[in-house]
């Protein structure tokens, strides 16, 4: 059973969200992996309480109305991100059979266990954004126990916590942070870690004893995190760089391109007077513009709201044989390919109406042929 | 004499995918389909122009593993093989619609498009779409650039210094061999930027590079001209800045052209739609069904479940109008930034996935012809330009380091760390140790220890691509993913561990060298730490 963070923490974010989904988690599509965690955990815990009857009350509030809402919308989204790495299934497929694995996953031989760590005493901090990071660590058996028999507490109960410090313009040499918060971790390997922006930070992992005193074990790099506005930074500073230096290359570019061709000035666009003129945007973006936000109207089709439907198509196929030899087969006059049994076979979609097929054979010294018109009908009752 | 610049920048790149282990590979299609859809198209936009005198100037990063992809022999063959299927499936097509006269049209303009790919492909470029871009190159009409080596996303490798180095060093170096000279301008992975990572750039001897609007509007100090005028970084490399307006005409889910209702359809495929019996040969051996590239609908509208054919003729003439409009808008924002810059003149910089240019927005190349068009003929306030043709122009710039950023969601490093692909960034970090630890204790080697240790830089380069983590997080062929970013640790370790214990099994070594082929040139020193100096 699944029920420590330890356990947790460790898995991918997939299959966290396997669990989540077998446990029924609220919301799951939108949480980030803490968020998930911390959600498993919480409903592994009701599901327990559920064994006592006392809790039947904790449980009734737990009625979700609009799962299957947000899990859609969810679920759109990021089929709309994904489409640079076709395969997309398109929204409704025919007649599809039950698919295999698909094949890029079975197919590279090499075995694919990785190890959990190194055997390093480390913390590595990433920034995400403005306002967070990320970090991941490790720490080895027998650097703990090092660390606890130097400070003469083997035995002692401790956390194995990380501590945050912000050291924005300033030689850190452990005790000059701006701020320091500390995290109990545990079991975990990595965590995210909300910060400020425009600042640096560094994080120390050790252990945190009963008796108040921190074990130091490792030290992370220092990172910045970006500005999240303007700089209100006036002072202007500018820079000539000669690129004419590189003289051959101007020179090559413009011999090649023969300079610049005096244009023909035609007045024949139409599409010039099609719009007002726009107003200019100096805005900073919020939103982003990148290939993953791709979409086309179609993204939504997806999420028709029918359960059941029906579709159908006929197809037609013409086929027989004729002497290998055979000069010249043709189909209401045009030529169709013979192999070398003196086969044929042409396939057509089918619509509605009355089709005649006129099938001419001619022998290869044009002294006979023969000719077989079948007709066929299609409407729908 | 125009007022401001254009200029259009276009980003190619697919991940390394190449499995000469299997017959057919579900995932290099990814690679064959980008060739049909978008890289022959818009050669053949260039070729167009250039015979109709057209002048223009265009930017195009080719990514060093696309440009891998470009030259391998096994892949070239296989996209022949890959389009004359299409070509037998489309003559199909034509017979089979004959009396469907709403799609009879359409079949032949893909029977004609294929044939014609083939052509360009074979006859044209000799297999190797390289020659194609190289030629418009020298042509003086396109810039390509670099890009860092295997799409690296350099923010998250920060804590490995040598890793960026070795990133954007492999990729002039391997420039150098395609296009014989280095590159003057890098596209840094997803727009990925720390400040720092220029010194790097400089050091490879490029000379531009492009952040996203806020990297340069939140940059220290302000810029006076926000993104409409490069800046130096303190290493005197230029940064240019993604112009939003024009961005969000193209990208934006909702008003953005590609959306418009008479345009193909990207989901209806016959790959999907047709009986088994008809499509078999034509998807995945094993039977799963797949895109082909037929696509017989249009965009139709919100809100409703029935598509209406699509009419190739109507939507040109859709992508005309919205090039129409995308150069007026254009036109007036010049004309509008020209007055408020007072004597600079502007430079709008449009920075796009190539492969949102026909992959995705079919008509997006016919776009880019009537839009280049209409400015060389129609107007002379905005000119296309090149960043180092500016530069040439304008080597006056404002001082600035901007600030770290992405085009990604949310515009800093989220997409590329979250829940679903956190677990990388451990290994990658170690193998980069790793890798600067041989690097440093064999500062020279040859024969097999020299292939070893090749190879291994190989296995981290290839892990390192953001490709694995952005598919990781979006969720479509999410194993794939994972079981490459896991092989090539195994594969890394593997060679380490080889490497460390002075036992390296050369069969082993010769193994990998055929399947992870990419870079023919690697050169593991570059991990080593006196590469860094001036750095921290």
């Amino acid at each position: 059973m699944i029920d420590q963070q330890q356990d947790l923490v460790k898995l991918t974010k997939h299959e966290l969200l396997q669990i989540a989904t077998d446990l029924d988690v609220k919301y799951r599509t939108r949480m980030g992996k803490p968020e998930l965690v911390g959600s498993i955990l919480e409903v592994i815990a009701e599901k327990r309480c559920e064994i006592c009857p006392d809790s039947e009350s904790i449980l009734s509030a737990q009625l979700d109305q609009d799962k299957t809402e947000t899990e859609l919308m969810a679920a759109a989204k990021e089929a709309m991100e994904a489409s640079k790495f076709s395969p997309i299934e398109p929204p409704v497929v025919a007649y599809r059979e039950p698919s295999p694995v698909p094949l890029g996953a079975k197919v590279l031989e090499d075995h694919h266990y990785l190890p959990e760590g190194y055997g390093d005493n480390l913390i590595v901090m990433m920034v995400i954004d403005p306002v967070s990071t990320y970090a991941y660590w490790e720490v080895t058996d027998w650097k703990r126990d090092e660390v606890l028999r130097q400070a003469g507490a083997e035995g002692q109960t401790y956390d194995v916590v990380v501590r945050l410090y912000d050291v924005t313009d300033v030689k850190f040499n452990g005790s000059n942070a701006w701020s320091t918060k500390e995290f109990v971790v545990n079991f975990a390997m990595n965590w995210y870690f909300p910060v400020a922006a425009n600042r640096s930070y560094c994080m120390d992992v050790g252990l945190r004893l009963g008796d108040k005193r921190f074990l130091f074990i490792a030290r992370s790099n220092v990172v910045s995190t970006p500005r999240e506005s303007v700089s209100d930074f006036y002072d202007e500073e500018w820079m000539m760089i000669d690129f004419n230096k590189n003289r051959d290359l101007y020179n090559e570019l413009y011999r090649l391109s023969g300079g610049h061709v005096i244009r023909q000035y035609q007045l024949n666009s139409s599409f010039v007077t099609e719009r007002g003129r726009e107003e200019i945007n100096l805005q900073i973006p919020i939103q982003s513009l990148s290939s993953e936000t791709l979409s086309s109207n179609m993204g939504q089709k997806v999420e028709s709201k029918k359960d059941f439907w029906l579709w159908v198509d006929t197809e037609l196929i013409v086929y027989g044989q004729t002497k290998a030899d055979a000069k010249a087969l043709t189909i209401n006059g045009e030529k169709v390919q013979l192999d070398k049994e003196g086969r044929f076979r042409l396939h057509m979609a089918l619509p509605n109406g009355r089709f005649p097929f006129h099938v001419k054979a001619v022998s290869s010294d044009s002294s006979m042929s023969e000719e077989i018109t079948p007709v066929v009908n299609r409407w729908i009752e | 004499m125009e007022k401001g610049y254009l200029s259009m920048v276009l980003h190619a790149h697919l991940p390394f995918v190449r499995h000469p282990e299997y017959e057919h590979f579900l995932e290099e299609d990814w690679f064959y389909e980008a060739i049909t859809e978008t890289y022959i198209p818009l050669l053949n936009v260039f070729e167009g122009l250039v015979n109709d005198g057209v002048d223009f100037r265009i930017t195009m990063s080719i990514t060093p593993p696309l440009a891998a992809m470009f030259s391998d022999e096994l892949l070239q063959n296989r996209y022949v093989r890959h389009i004359e299927q299409l070509i037998e499936l489309s003559a199909k097509e034509i017979d089979r619609t004959r009396y469907l006269p709403e799609f009879h049209e359409t079949a032949k303009m893909y029977h004609q498009r294929f044939m014609q790919c083939r052509y360009a492909f074979v006859d044209r470029y000799h297999k190797n779409l390289i020659n194609g871009f190289k030629k418009f190159q020298d042509m003086g009409k396109l810039e390509v650039i670099t890009c860092t080596a295997t799409h690296g996303f350099l923010p998250l490798m920060e804590n490995r210094r040598e890793a960026v180095h070795a990133q954007v060093q492999m990729a002039a170096r391997d420039y150098e061999r395609h296009f014989g000279r280095g590159p003057r301008g890098i596209w840094l992975a997803e727009c990925g930027f720390n400040p720092g990572d220029d010194a790097e750039l400089k050091k490879a001897g490029i000379k531009f590079f492009f952040v996203d609007s806020h990297g340069v509007l939140h940059g220290h100090p302000r810029p006076k001209y926000g993104v409409f005028a490069p800046v130096y970084t303190k290493s005197g490399v230029a940064a240019f800045g993604r112009d939003i307006e024009s961005s969000k005409s193209v990208w934006s889910s909702e008003e953005g052209y590609p959306g418009d209702y008479r345009y193909r359809d990207f989901y209806r495929d016959i790959g999907f739609d047709l009986d088994m019996d008809y499509i078999k040969d034509y998807i995945h051996p094993d039977g799963i069904r797949k895109h082909t590239g037929i696509k017989y609908f249009r965009i139709t509208g919100k809100g409703t479940d029935s598509k209406v054919p699509y009419n190739h003729h109507e939507a040109a003439e859709v992508a005309a109008s919205h090039a129409g409009n995308f150069l007026f808008n254009r036109v007036k924002q010049v004309e509008y930034l020209a007055e408020v810059m007072g004597g600079k003149k502007p430079i709008i910089v449009s920075p796009y996935d190539a492969e949102l240019y026909g992959h995705w927005w079919f008509e997006g190349p016919i776009f880019i012809d009537f839009l280049l068009r209409k400015m060389f003929y129609d107007q002379d306030v905005v000119r296309t330009i090149t960043p180092y043709e500016y530069l040439l122009e304008n080597p006056t710039n404002q001082v600035v380091t901007p600030s770290m950023s992405s085009w990604g969601n949310k515009g800093y490093n989220e997409v590329w760390l979250e829940g679903s692909n956190d677990w990388i960034y451990r290994h990658l970090h170690k193998m980069s140790e790793r890798m600067t630890e041989l690097a440093n204790q064999f500062p020279a080697s040859d024969g097999v220890l020299s292939r070893a240790l090749n190879q291994a830089a190989r296995e981290l380069l290839l892990a390192q691509s953001s490709d694995w983590a952005f598919i990781m997080k979006t969720g479509t062929m999410v194993e794939y993913a994972v079981r490459r970013t896991k092989s090539h640790v195994n594969r890394f370790n593997q060679l380490y561990d080889m490497i460390k214990s002075a036992t390296i099994d050369e069969a082993v070594v010769r193994e990998l060298e055929s399947k992870d082929n990419i870079f023919p040139g690697v050169d593991y020193t570059l991990y080593k730490t006196s590469n860094l100096t001036g750095t921290h």
